[in-house]
């Protein structure tokens, strides 16, 4: 059955390297010649030496930040091309071909031949979509080097790229046991991943631990935390009571859209900002929480792809 | 003689149409048997039934004495030959055969072998390459190589030129002899069929409507031709179907008895005119003898 499972696996899996050896030399280049410039504009020394880099960094963030959003991209999207890629035609390419018909009448059970064929696709995707998630890693870990922040240290690569993965890859498969055709199965499998991910995430921020932190300081001055990294949530406003205020009160109390007259009217009126936030420490907790979540709704679409099959028609 | 697949009251709904219903059958083992009937019948329903493919919705089917659905026990026994002839695209004869190999313990690989060297059909093709009748014959090389005690053939012969027909029809029936095989071919088409099998099972509109060994049906009906009267009066045989022209009525009746009325001439009757009789009148059932005296009304005129 290994071999079966192989056999039938072994398209999407050239597929999926092809799309490695697109995206992996874009990382591998970017990164080679970030690590370089910092090198010999004396980025790198001066960091590490521990003095103030401000106009070196700057100048490194000028030429690669217009990379972050590209890569950023490139990291969400790979883990969900990748389990589509697998899960899609999974069960729905047997339907199409009719080959269900070959492939259930042969000398094992349904559960045997299902069960080998979702652990080897799901095995290959673990260990394809584990290098994609290494080279992300490597690749934010360039900035990471510096000092410099690229973007919310929660969006590097660590667990997340894998646990995409699968989630795409359950629900792909669920789509083509419930569809039976591959184009529409790729097609139900896009949306829902897009729909349910975005839920997922949202949730994770509402109920999810670790829960986030919050820090109050005077508004118009700039966040104690600022140029750490954290990930913030959310921000809102007190008055000396504590009392929320709204956006239509703040609007009254200090008429303007922003500037230097709107922080001193704030700051006049003893108004504090409140920001929800995640510690860029706590990236790895984070990943691991999202990941767990991910891998038991995926668990769940294996489910149902699973009853969908065995149930005879 | 033991049953080798049996079905009791079994009944297969789609939705609200049954494809299937109140089919009550026993094929006994080392018959050749004709599936025959109309297109939308029933027999690829009462094969995937048969394979485990599908469950019943009533009744219950078995097969070497167990209901084939998930049992490899029972699966490794039966050589299913879809309609369609499902295999994969992308892989290789050699592949396909590999295929068989990894998920069934009984597999012969010499069988597929030689039955691939018959038809000349190179093992490093793709099955995408191969014309619709080769890749019939791969597919019934991966039935035959399974080593199966019950093969079940759903059409065939439907993408195969007459030679090739003829051809497979002939090693099918060698390969059967020799392994004292229970085989179920379905078609609409008796002729192909009319040779090599010695049982029938006509199913009309789900249902079964004659069932038994070739030649005990065709012992059990006559074609009577006498002068015109009403087919009410043959006495206790049942009238399959009747024809009128101005001066002669002619009839084709399951016998109850020898026909004793001399004013009838008694002919024996073909295998396909017989099928093709209660074809035309699906409404007539052919299952238990009946004891009753009485001629049942539904003999309509329509020509032999």
């Amino acid at each position: 059955m290994t071999w079966v499972a192989w056999r039938q696996q072994r398209a999407s899996t050239v597929a999926a390297v092809v799309l490695l050896a697109v995206a992996g030399p874009i990382l591998l280049v970017s990164g080679w010649q970030m690590t370089s410039f910092a090198r010999d504009s004396g980025l790198a020394a001066c960091v590490a030496s521990g003095g103030d880099c401000q106009l070196l960094a700057e100048a490194f963030g000028n030429r690669y930040r217009s990379l972050l959003e590209p890569v950023w991209l490139l990291g969400a999207l790979l883990p969900v091309a990748l389990g589509l890629l697998f899960g899609g035609p999974l069960l729905a390419r047997e339907f199409e071909q009719g080959t269900h018909r070959l492939a259930w009448t042969q000398s094992v059970t349904r559960s045997r031949w299902l069960g080998a064929r979702l652990a080897l696709a799901a095995g290959v995707l673990v260990v394809v979509s584990a290098v994609a998630a290494l080279l992300l890693t490597w690749w934010y870990g360039r900035f990471d080097q510096l000092g410099i922040s690229g973007r919310a240290a929660l969006e590097r690569g660590s667990l997340v790229p894998v646990a995409t993965a699968v989630l795409a890859f359950s629900i792909a498969t669920a789509a083509g046991a419930l569809t039976r055709r591959v184009v529409p199965a790729l097609a139900a499998g896009l949306v829902a991943v897009l729909v349910v991910g975005l839920a997922l995430n949202l949730a994770a921020q509402q109920w999810l631990p670790p829960r986030p932190l919050t820090i109050t300081y005077p508004a118009g001055s700039p966040s104690p935390r600022a140029g750490l990294g954290d990930q913030v949530l959310s921000s809102g406003y007190r008055d000396r009571t504590g009392r929320d205020l709204s956006a239509q009160v703040l609007d009254r109390l200090c008429p303007g859209t922003a500037g230097q007259a709107v922080d001193r009217c704030l700051a006049a009126n003893g108004i504090q900002r409140v920001d929800r936030y995640q510690p860029a420490s706590r990236a790895w907790q984070l990943g691991l929480a999202q990941s767990a979540l991910y891998l038991v709704v995926g668990a769940l679409f294996l489910v149902l792809a699973w009853w969908r099959t065995l149930r005879p028609d | 003689m033991t049953a080798v697949l049996e079905a009791t009251g079994l009944g297969k709904r789609y939705r609200r149409t049954w494809a299937l219903r109140d089919c009550s059958v026993a094929i006994p083992q080392g018959r050749v048997v004709a599936l025959v009937g109309p297109n939308g019948a029933g027999k690829t329903t009462l094969l995937h039934l048969a394979t485990g493919l599908l469950a019943p919705s009533v009744g219950e089917i078995r097969v070497f004495g167990a209901p084939p659905a998930n049992r490899p026990s029972v699966l490794a026994r039966i050589g299913f030959l879809a309609q369609d002839k499902p295999l994969y695209h992308s892989f290789t004869v050699a592949e396909m055969l590999r295929y068989g190999a990894r998920l069934n313990p009984g597999w012969d690989d010499a069988i597929a072998i030689r039955w691939l060297e018959r038809f000349d059909i190179p093992p490093d093709r793709r099955i995408g390459q191969l014309s619709g009748g080769q890749r019939t014959q791969v597919a019934v090389a991966l039935t035959l190589a399974k080593r199966p005690h019950l093969l079940l053939l759903d059409e065939p012969m439907a993408d195969l030129d007459p030679l090739v027909r003829h051809d497979l029809a002939r090693l099918l029936m060698e390969t059967v002899a020799a392994e004292g095989l229970t085989v179920v071919v379905s078609s609409h088409v008796l002729a192909e069929l009319a040779t090599i099998c010695d049982y029938l099972v006509l199913l009309a509109v789900g249902r079964v409507q004659l069932a038994g060994d070739t030649e005990a049906l065709l012992a059990g009906h006559k074609l009577l031709i006498g002068p015109r009267r009403d087919p009410a009066t043959v006495g206790p045989h049942q009238v399959v179907a009747a024809s009128h022209t101005d001066r002669q009525t002619i009839l084709l009746i399951r016998t109850v008895g020898p026909v004793h009325d001399p004013a009838w001439a008694v002919h024996d009757v073909g295998l396909e005119q017989l099928v093709l009789a209660y074809m035309r009148h699906p409404e007539t059932t052919a299952l238990a003898r009946p004891t009753l005296t009485a001629v049942p009304p539904d003999a309509t005129e329509v020509s032999l």
